[in-house]
Order: structure tokens, then sequence, then C-alpha cells
């Protein structure tokens, strides 16, 4: 198997990058939002002037943390699944279940991809309420999100397949899934 | 248009696919199946337009409210001041713990965020104290349950958002059945404590050592001051208050009390980022199923099947109940309440059920579902933080579970615990 390891190594390497950068401009985003409204409310209250942009823009800023974050998320396996039907499986078996529940999300995200042009097309021609930008540069952040777990989902299927060839050892199950560490 | 969407979306579900992929799995394939494809772009277009919500905005600034608090030994204080005031009654740690659950509901709105807060602190110190791991790990999990349900609250933000109903007046809601909620387990503790003999924590304090404690509690207490008056009065809308709670308990915790360093901030931001990123993904994935729930005419199915069991709304509240007991055994609060708010709420509020009563039992019902086997986050975490199995919490869990179904019944069937407060405070309860 090694040239599957070989390009599931690049890839690695790749998301490793992608997911360096969503994650400096993620926290950057969630920082300047935080810091906004709160200038918002000082305005308003203390200075008695309100800000006309400062809500649009957060929001903004809130669509692109969103798309940034996504692939990192899928990548790490951090979405919320229910995992009692796989549970009852071999490591091999889970394998396979993890590449048919991979094949079909990533399947998912392309057709989602090809709706972006028409999208992104007519954001040309809308420009935001309260800031001089074309609404492009917000609606971009989905299919750029979307492309970066499409890459993120192919790892994840390819690790998968290895897996099945090549079973890890069964490790003690741990109580805290991955996923509980997010939760709302 | 059928309901294979919902069928595919159980089916995807069941296998283990990730509950936001399986929200738009399950109507993308019915539609292609069923030959409308076109309705792939109104899902699409759901997907962007579902983020761009001020409202919504308040989950990742409550998240990083809470982030900041964890980490900046906020949680301390409130634990020592907990201790200062009941620690010298019998069981007074399982108290404690009960105690510092209410306390900590009015600044973070996460039950897993409390759980993992008061865990790592309380669980090895109970169990020091003489009592089983398994049984502390219970408490903390039973008592994390008020977290959401208290305010602020992160799923009543959600169901606010997708259920247009006013997020203040589902605090002022919350409030009561959440300090309902925390007397009746400490009833449950002080009963168990005195049967199993459990011991006492500390001597009683003195009034010059409640002062100090307090002192030391003061800044974080403050919060839900700040932030309740100020939405409740009308200063700040939701989001506004969590973003200031949010520079304030960065504030407390950097300047005040010194426990985090501004080089830790990255870290809290990027963690707050993470969570957020996931949990607002699947609030724009439920709103893109929610618009193909409607478009099938499932509401109207479901409220012709609901009304050919009973038309008595008492029933009808009752299977309410038990529907959502078995649902929360399974499915974690946000997606719960972001897939079922949507065809469940209309139903209601058409047989004539109060919006913001209705909405309450659903907060607390899918909340105590946190704390329920098989799946269960809080039940996970504390199992993890007490290196307990979770069958065996489960065993010391069920006289709580008892007390969370008698809770969740007496405000299912008395609506005045929750719209007493916002009826005061003037927040109707139909939207206008």
């Amino acid at each position: 198997m090694k040239p599957l390891d070989a390009v599931i190594a690049g890839l690695s390497k790749i998301n490793d990058g992608i997911g360096a950068v969503g994650k400096y401009l993620s926290l950057t985003l969630i920082g300047l939002m935080t810091l906004v409204i709160i200038v918002q409310v000082f305005f308003r209250y203390v200075l008695q002037n309100a800000l006309p942009w400062s809500e649009e823009a957060a929001r903004y800023m809130m669509i692109w943390m969103v798309f940034l974050v996504a692939p990192i998320a899928y990548r790490r396996g951090l979405n919320v699944a229910i995992e009692i039907f796989p549970g009852l499986f071999s490591v091999r078996w889970r394998a396979v279940l993890m590449v048919v529940i991979n094949v079909l999300v990533i399947a998912a995200l392309v057709r989602l991809l090809m709706e972006s042009p028409g999208v992104l097309d007519r954001a040309t021609r809308i420009t935001a309420q309260t800031i001089p930008i074309e609404m492009v540069y917000i609606y971009v952040s989905m299919p750029i999100g979307l492309a970066a777990m499409v890459l993120a989902g192919v790892e994840i299927v390819l690790r998968s397949i290895r897996d099945i060839a090549e079973p890890p050892i069964e490790d003690t199950p741990s109580a805290v899934p991955a996923a509980s560490q997010v939760e709302l | 248009m059928t309901l294979l969407f919902f069928w595919l979306f159980m089916g995807l579900l069941f296998i283990g696919t990730p509950v936001v992929f399986a929200l738009i799995l399950g109507p993308g394939i019915a539609l292609l199946v069923e030959g409308r494809g076109a309705f792939i772009t109104m899902m699409n277009s759901r997907l962007l337009n579902g983020l761009d919500s001020f409202p919504l905005m308040a989950v990742p600034f409550f998240i990083l409210a809470g982030e900041l608090m964890n980490r900046g030994g906020i949680t301390i204080s409130l634990v020592k001041f907990s201790q200062a005031l009941i620690g010298h009654f019998r069981g007074g740690l399982a108290q404690v713990n009960i105690l510092s659950s209410i306390l900590f509901a009015g600044l973070s709105g996460s039950a897993v965020a409390d759980t993992s807060a008061l865990g790592s602190m309380l669980i090895p110190a109970m169990e020091k104290n003489g009592y089983t791991k398994r049984f502390a790990a219970a408490v903390t999990a039973a008592s994390s349950v008020i977290g959401p349900i208290i305010p602020p609250s992160g799923i009543m933000i959600l169901y606010a958002f997708i259920m247009n109903v006013s997020v203040g007046g589902l605090f002022a809601a919350g409030m009561v059945p959440g300090l309902l909620v925390g007397a009746s387990l400490m009833i449950t503790t002080w009963y168990l404590s005195k049967v199993r003999k459990y011991p006492v924590a500390s001597r009683r304090a003195t009034y010059r050592e409640r002062g100090l404690a307090f002192k030391e509690a003061f800044w974080p207490l403050l919060t839900p001051v700040i932030l309740l008056g100020g939405i409740l009065s009308g200063v700040f809308t939701p989001t506004e208050a969590a973003a200031v709670a949010a520079g304030y308990a960065m504030i407390v915790s950097v300047l005040i009390l010194r426990s985090l360093k501004v080089t830790d901030l990255p870290q809290v931001l990027f963690s707050t980022a993470l969570s957020s990123g996931v949990i607002l993904l699947l609030v724009t994935a439920a709103v893109s199923f929610s618009s193909v729930v409607s478009l099938s005419g499932a509401p109207q199915i479901l409220t012709e099947a609901v009304l050919s069991i009973s038309d008595n709304v008492y029933v009808l509240l009752f299977c309410v109940n038990i529907l959502l007991f078995i649902v929360g055994m399974f499915l974690d609060a946000g997606p719960a309440i972001l897939i079922l708010g949507p065809i469940l709420g209309p139903t209601m509020v058409g047989l004539g059920i109060d919006p913001l009563h209705f909405a309450i039992v659903m907060c607390v019902n899918v909340t105590v579902g946190l704390a329920t086997p098989p799946m269960g986050l809080v039940l996970f975490v504390a199992a993890s933080l007490s290196e307990e199995r979770v069958e065996k919490i489960t065993y010391e869990l069920l006289p709580f579970l008892a007390t969370h179904v008698t809770v969740i019944f007496l405000i299912t069937f008395i609506p005045e615990i929750s719209l007493t407060l916002p009826r005061l405070l003037g927040f109707a309860s139909w939207p206008s």
C-alpha cells in the first residue's frame, strides 16, 4: 500500500496548510466580531452615536468564520454523529462504513459546489447595505469552505480505505468520543 | 412530495452519518430521486442565508464568554463561595456541586461546559471526602442540566432563532424552571445523604469567611446581573449582551483575577471559533432541512396524525414529553431543537399552547436528554473526568433522572411556572 500512503501523506500536508490558514483567520474573525459589537454598544450608549455598519460587518465575519472552520471540524471528526450502530462492528467494517458515509458527503459537497457559480454571478451585482463591498466577497466563503471540505473528505476516505486493507489494532474504547468536545 | 427525505435522514443518522450532513443528504437525495432537483438551489441558498443572522451571533459570543470563564479560574471562586454558604450540611460537597451549577448557569449557557468546569474540580474533591466516584460523577452530570435552563442559554437562542420567538422572553421564562430543577436536585441529594450517611464537607464558615468568599466571587457573579439586567430591561439585544459578557469575562480573568495570560487568548479564540462553527453549520443545515420539511407538508401530516391520537392538549403534551425523552436518549440538545422545533412547535402552538411555555418544555426536555444514556454528552464528559464507566454512573444517576422527570411534568402541566416571570416583565407570549 505504499503509493496510497504517499497520496495520503501529500494530501494531509495540503490539508494541514489549509487548516493552519483557517485557524488563524477564524480566530482573528471571532476576536474582531466581539470587538466590533462591543464598540457598537459603546458608541450607542456612551457616545450617543450609533454606528451604521457594525452589525452588518460582524454578520459577514461570522459567515466567513463558519466556512473557514467547517473543513477543520470535518477533518477532525468534530461533527456530532450517533455512533451506536457503527460501534457494533469491528474496526475493518467500521472503516467500510466510513467510506460509504464520506463518499456520500463528498457527493453532496460537490453537488452544492455546482450551485456556486450561479450564486457568485448574481452576487457581483449586489453591494452590501452599509459597507462598500460587493456581496460576492462574502458569498465566496461558501465555495471555498466546501472545496476545502471536499479535500478533507477525500483524505478521510483514503485513510479509511487503508484501514480496510490493514486494520489498525483495536484500541480500548475511550469514554469520550471526539465529538463531545463540541456541544451546545 | 413524499416523506422519503425523512426516512433517508433517519437511515443516514442510524448508520452514523454526522447530523449536519444527514440534514443535507436526506432532503438532497430525496429531491433528486423525485425529479425535483431544482430545489437544490433553494437548499444551497438557505445554507448561506441561514448564517446571515444577528440574533444567531449570540451563540459564538456566549461560547467565548464560557471558554474565558472556564479557563480563567472563575469556576474556583464560585465553588469556594458555594462551599462557604452550604458546605457544612450533610452531603455538603454534593450540595456545593449543585449550588455551583446554579451559579455557573447564570454565566454560561452550556451543560457540557458546566460539567467539565465543575466536574474536573469537584469529582476528585468529592472522592477525597469519601463519596464514590460514580456518585460524584452522577451529581455533576445531573446538576449540569441546569446550565442551559437558567439564562443565558445556548439552546434557547437556537430555539428563538429557528422558531422566531423572543430570546429575552425565553430567558425570563427559563429562570424559575431552572431554579426549580436545582432545588429538586438538592432535596433528592439531602434525602440520599441522610440515608447513605454522606460526610459533611467542612465546619460551618464564619460570616467573615463568607464575606471573603463573596468578595472573591463578586466580579464573576456580577456577570448574570449585567447580562440579564441588560437584556430584560432592553438596554442590550441578547447578541450585544453576549459580546459584552465575553469582553467582561476577558477583563475579569486577565486583569482582575489574573488567572488567564494574554498569550493564552489565541487558543481560547480558536476553540471558540471551532465549537461555534460546528454548531452554526448545524443550524444552517437545519434551516435548509426545514425548508424542505415545509415543502413536503410534513407539519400538516403530523398535525393530523397527532390529532387522531387525541385532541386533549394535556395528553398531547404528555406524548411530546415521551417523544422528546426518547429522542434525547440518542440526540444532542442542539440538533433535537433544530430538527424537531419547526415540526412540533407550530403543531402545538396551533392547538392553543403558549409558544413560550412550549419552548421551555422542549428546552428542558432535550437538555435532560444530555444526561440520559446511551448517548449523552454530559454523561460522557462526567465519565471521562471520573474514569468510571457510563453504566455505573447511570445507576447512581437514576434518582436524579427521576427528579428531572418529575420537574419536567410539573413544568409541562403548570404553565405558570414558566410564564409568570415573562408576563411580569412584559414579554408578550405571542410574537406580534
